[in-house]
């Protein structure tokens, strides 16, 4: 694989061809098994997950809203997506321990597509322990499963609830830890079966 | 697999390094993959995508063919089915298309070790993992079309899940005929509702749509769109309540069920042969590779009774 540039440049593997060839498909699986947990720990050299992710799915084509402001200036134009107000984005890269602050995209209902795809960072995933419990049900879930998830604001799971209400409207959410993604599409039913947030604060 | 012979190797590495990993640019498999997200999280809506140029005719699997190489990598093992058998034409030129096009990759015609499989009109007999990927080659995508000819209403009609329309077809197929008369691209509910075209597939193969463990797309590269059915999902042929969906008989008129003559299959999909010489009709299974599967396991079986 090239990691170099033409001037001999040290390249992080995330804009390489088939990285992203291999994220996507990782991404894919995550989109298509909601619950289920990727690792990227093996591709990213330091990069942030969600830097990856947006690297993967991003081009000139496409608009983002940097919302939390986590992207630094140097990796707009690598990324070559246009920079647009959250509210008219594509994809939006958020900071799921802060407020939500805007009212993304959710398709119509003859090009349900048109719809935001949000980024959502958190602290940490987790098959077992974390802040929040979710049940997750429906398409790509064998049955019902569990995860874990640390430093989300709860309002964040009952808006985005709220925004899938209706289907085939809805956005649909990739969250993403330090090392970890997960999928979680429009169709997925999230149920929120414990908290242990007030529990550490006794 | 070895390349194909006809092609020298010398030819095929220098075509090879003329062109983007995966034929496609950066741009084009990126845009098919953002579809590809969509598609996946709204099951069974048919997502548009600007279906690239591709050295082919459009509607000898350009759709499937993009999706192929928008997906697949180095590490990847390819199997490449038309009507079930890895050696007719559209197989054999599609997967050395793609050989030629990513080096590097493997091909198979065993499902077993493939993880990455592309095909048109079936889906493998042999139940499919959860690492596998099945990519199926669409000519038609909007199962509507038969009843609304504007895409615009059938665009809404889909959002409305509106299939009154395509219902009436089916009953007036049953008063007309006593039978639904689609034989394949039968339509097909996904997570109660979009309807699908479920491709040129065989009735035979629309069960296995539901509850699959591996994630299906499909593609169509003339109309330009791209829908998926995910693992996991429900997937429901249209029926109604005294009239159920039934998958094709291989009964004979003695309501015996016809074996394949070659590996003696009673349990898969038959294709039907006319033996040029005694005039007979034969019967042998459609998927070329669970046939040879069900021979090796016979003959061994066979070997340990001798």
């Amino acid at each position: 694989m090239l990691k170099q540039d033409l001037l001999g440049a040290h390249v992080n593997p995330i804009w390489l061809a088939d990285t992203q060839q291999a994220l996507f498909n990782s991404l894919m699986q995550a989109l298509s098994r909601p619950g289920q947990l990727e690792n990227w720990t093996k591709w990213l050299e330091n990069s942030p997950v969600y830097l990856a992710v947006l690297a993967t799915l991003l081009d000139g084509e496409v608009s983002l809203a940097d919302v939390d402001g986590l992207l630094k200036d140097d990796h707009w134009p690598l990324l070559q997506a246009q920079n647009v107000h959250s509210e008219q984005a594509h994809y939006a890269l958020c900071d799921g321990a802060k407020a939500i602050s805007f009212q993304p995209k959710l398709g119509t209902l003859s090009s349900p597509d048109f719809a935001t795809t949000i980024i959502l960072k958190v602290s940490k995933l987790d098959t077992h322990h974390g802040d929040i419990r979710l049940k997750l049900t429906g398409p790509g879930v064998n049955g019902e499963t569990q995860v874990s998830v640390s430093g989300i604001d709860q309002a964040w799971l009952e808006q985005r609830n709220e925004w899938c209400s209706a289907f085939p409207l809805g956005i649909d959410c990739i969250l993403v830890d330090d090392t970890q993604i997960m999928g979680l599409p429009r169709t997925t039913k999230i149920e929120l079966i414990e908290t242990t947030q007030n529990e550490d604060l006794n | 697999m070895p390349n194909q012979a006809n092609t020298s190797d010398i030819q095929f590495r220098q075509a090879s390094v003329e062109y983007n990993f995966g034929f496609l640019d950066e741009y084009a498999k990126k845009e098919v993959r953002r579809s590809v997200l969509k598609a996946i999280a709204i099951p069974g809506y048919q997502v548009p995508y600007s279906s690239r140029e591709m050295p082919m005719g459009r509607g000898f699997g350009t759709g499937g063919l993009q999706l192929t190489l928008s997906l697949i990598g180095k590490q990847d093992t390819l199997k490449v089915i038309d009507q079930g058998s890895d050696d007719s034409v559209n197989a054999v030129n599609l997967r050395s298309f793609i050989e030629m096009t990513c080096p590097g990759i493997d091909t198979t015609t065993k499902v077993s070790e493939a993880n990455l499989i592309q095909s048109r009109h079936r889906i493998p007999e042999q139940a499919l993992r959860e690492d596998q990927v099945l990519v199926l080659q669409v000519p038609y995508p909007d199962a509507l079309v038969v009843v609304e000819p504007s895409e615009d209403k059938r665009k809404i009609m889909h959002g409305e899940a509106d299939y009154s329309r395509l219902l009436v077809k089916l009953y007036e197929d049953i008063v007309k005929f006593d039978e639904i008369t689609i034989s394949h691209r039968y339509p097909t509910r996904i997570n109660r509702h979009y309807v699908i075209d479920s491709s040129p597939i065989p009735r035979w193969d629309v069960p296995k749509m539901n509850d699959s463990r591996a994630l299906i797309l499909l593609g169509a590269g003339r109309e330009k769109k791209i829908y998926a059915v995910p693992p996991y999902t429900l997937a429901e042929p249209l029926e109604f309540d005294d009239v159920p969906f039934r998958v094709e008989s291989f009964d004979d008129e003695t309501d015996k069920r016809r074996t394949c003559h070659r590996c003696g299959c009673d349990h898969s999909f038959l294709d039907e042969f006319v033996d040029a010489i005694s005039g007979e009709k034969l019967y042998q299974c459609s998927d070329s590779d669970y046939c040879d599967e069900q021979l090796k396991a016979r003959s061994v079986k066979q070997g340990l009774e001798g």
